[in-house]
């Protein structure tokens, strides 16, 4: 029973008990004025008729009168009884009025004890319901005092008031909104700590053939010739090594947010085609063709930047993985809600237990590494991160040995 | 946190002929929320079995299953049918649909059973998306097995459900719907905050998953 019923129903508990005892004082006072009358009238009989005196006490006190036989005490009863029809009116006796009263009294006095009964009971529940709120509120400051010190763990499965499901509802909420808030926090500099060893390693092994190539060539006993060589692979590695830099780089501050995809408008189409200028030179060197069918303009929201770094890094991976002269197709179309960009290359393939794999920062599939040396395992990371963070999506389908298809979705203009 | 969806040795046996088939082997696992999960298996696997447990389906031979903490199977029928309405929207191989209505109204009548109404913007989104401006009028007895797995995962989408548990849904579909179903389905992970548990056999697919969960004999072996 909540508050205000509660309430209500003590106020009208004292009312009806007032009522009662009004009920109660008003009807002694009828019986009370009763019986004046009644003695009035015998009192005044008795003035009258002076020898019925001790018969009209008798009367009075419900005793019957001694001097009389059984038969005249009949005729009396009879009498009084015609008297009464006679005259529709009869008295009242003390005994009768007795009863009368008695029952009166009792009735009431059982009214009021319920009355009375019903209000304790309600009393105590109150109180019982006062206790359950007390440690209903003493268990919402526990749960915050847990929250403050950094614990969100859920609590127990008590049952909680009617009144407080709400609170303890948005309690759960702000539990599970910290908690979430914790996990990507543990989670980020876990990444970080794997991001700053997975560099440093894959910048060590470049560094290290510098290092060679500047030992050798301090070297006494060097010919020219040998001097010109170790010179030329320093040279290279340097060059390698910046190119790795800067891709590492690029894929931290990307990682990290600091520099944010921004898609807008534009015709997918132009962003390809500058991918494909980056790649051309290297395709063409190993005998590759490459082709590009496309259906019409296609209006895209993309970051155009980072994009074609998406697309360069794919077109790369599609050229260094396929042996010489086969074809690198293109294809570009159209979805209700996406556009379909296509690559499609002859090379060796990815094996299907490595499909999530090669999506994995600086992992190489052995056949990978085998066939290329360079490569630090990052342009599909890179590409699937900037594909997903515009909202779109990279799927592939490949067959071991025989080639690749690349599919990329990138939402189209709303 | 509590995981959205989890099963503690879940067990799901049947008879059949003289022996007993363990669809479900004692497996407990823990869905996470927001996320893609993927299940990937042989066929026979107890894939289907499983699906359909954990969306209280299914009656379970023993172990237990929580959705949001709640123990479904300790669930009355009835409040635990309007549990699984309110929070899980299913894109299963039998398409249930009602044959007397259109597709717009399959679609949206779980919507207008819980007395709530339609996304119209959204729901029309999805039905872009599975390619049904067309027919949207149309009888469900005059559409092929295709547009009616369309329309099965149109009518799962449409309310928009904390949980959505799919198996199989793009196996009748050509790979450009497919596309666009997929692409739909994980921006109702990344753009609703909804989960997402989808049996697979399509390696592409169960790679683009945020988890994938391999089930082989009945039993879970936990992927990436």
């Amino acid at each position: 029973m909540d508050r205000t019923s509660h309430t209500k129903l003590r106020h009208v508990l004292l009312i009806s008990l007032a009522f009662l005892v009004c009920c109660g004082l008003i009807l002694y006072a009828r019986v009370q004025a009763q019986f004046a009358r009644e003695e009035a009238v015998i009192l005044s009989l008795s003035n009258h008729v002076p020898e019925t005196t001790g018969e009209l006490l008798a009367v009075l006190q419900g005793e019957n009168h001694e001097g009389k036989s059984s038969g005249r005490e009949e005729t009396n009863e009879d009498q009084a009884v015609t008297l009464r029809k006679k005259y529709q009116y009869g008295p009242m006796d003390f005994k009768s009025c007795r009863n009368l009263t008695a029952a009166g009294v009792s009735m009431m006095a059982a009214g009021v004890l319920g009355i009375l009964g019903l209000y304790i009971l309600l009393e105590s529940k109150k109180k019982a319901r006062e206790k359950d709120d007390q440690r209903q509120i003493t268990r919402i400051e526990d749960q915050l005092k847990e929250m403050a010190r950094g614990r969100y763990d859920d609590s127990t499965e008590e049952e909680c008031l009617p009144e407080y499901v709400q609170i303890e509802q948005f309690i759960r909420e702000a539990q599970l909104r910290f908690t979430q808030l914790t996990e990507s926090a543990q989670l980020e500099e876990q990444e970080t700590k794997e991001l700053i060893t997975n560099i440093s390693h894959q910048l060590k092994t470049p560094l290290a053939s510098i290092k060679l190539s500047f030992e050798m060539m301090e070297y006494d006993k060097l010919t020219e010739e040998e001097r010109e060589s170790f010179f030329l692979k320093g040279k290279a590695e340097v060059e390698k090594l910046d190119g790795l830099f800067q891709i590492l780089l690029n894929l931290s501050r990307l990682e990290k947010g600091i520099i944010e995809v921004k898609p807008c408008c534009g015709d997918i189409k132009d962003c390809i085609l500058s991918a494909v200028d980056s790649v051309y030179m290297k395709a063409r060197r190993k005998g590759i063709e490459l082709s590009l069918d496309a259906d019409e303009k296609i209006l895209c929201c993309y970051d155009r930047k980072w994009t074609a770094e998406a697309f360069v890094n794919l077109l790369d991976n599609a050229v260094k993985y396929s042996n010489a002269d086969t074809k690198i197709r293109i294809r570009i179309s159209s979805l209700p809600h996406y556009c379909l960009v296509e690559i499609e290359d002859e090379g060796i393939g990815i094996k299907r237990e490595e499909y999530h794999k090669v999506f994995q920062r600086f992992y190489r599939g052995a056949r990978a590494s085998e066939m290329e040396d360079e490569g630090a395992g990052v342009g599909l990371y890179l590409a699937r991160m900037v594909i997903e963070q515009q909202k779109g999506l990279i799927k592939i389908k490949s067959k071991a040995g025989t080639g690749t298809i690349v599919q990329v979705m990138v939402p189209r203009e709303v | 946190m509590k995981p959205v969806l989890k099963t503690v040795d879940l067990v799901k046996h049947y008879k059949s002929g003289d022996g007993v088939v363990k669809a479900v082997d004692g497996t407990s696992l823990e869905i996470e929320r927001a996320k893609f999960t993927a299940i990937v298996g042989r066929s026979g696997s107890g894939k289907s079995t499983l699906l359909h447990l954990l969306g209280g389906l299914d009656s379970p031979t023993s172990g237990k299953v929580y959705i949001e903490g709640k123990d479904i199977y300790a669930m009355k029928e009835t409040p635990l049918a309007e549990f699984r309405r309110r929070n899980i929207g299913f894109v299963f191989q039998d398409y249930n649909l009602v044959k007397s209505l259109n597709v717009w109204e399959n679609i949206v009548l779980p919507i207008g059973l819980d007395g709530k109404k339609a996304d119209k913007e959204y729901v029309n989104r999805i039905i872009k998306t599975v390619g049904l401006e067309e027919k949207m009028y149309a009888r469900v007895t005059q559409l092929s097995g295709g547009q009616m797995q369309r329309v099965a995962i149109a009518r799962a989408l449409a309310a928009k459900p904390a949980i959505i548990l799919a198996d199989e849904p793009t196996g009748n579909l050509d790979s450009r719907t497919e596309l666009e179903v997929i692409g739909l389905l994980k921006s109702c992970v990344t753009d609703y905050g909804q989960t997402l548990v989808m049996i697979t056999h399509d390696e592409g697919i169960a790679q683009m998953a945020d988890r994938i969960i391999e089930i082989e004999d009945g039993k879970a072996v936990c992927g990436q």
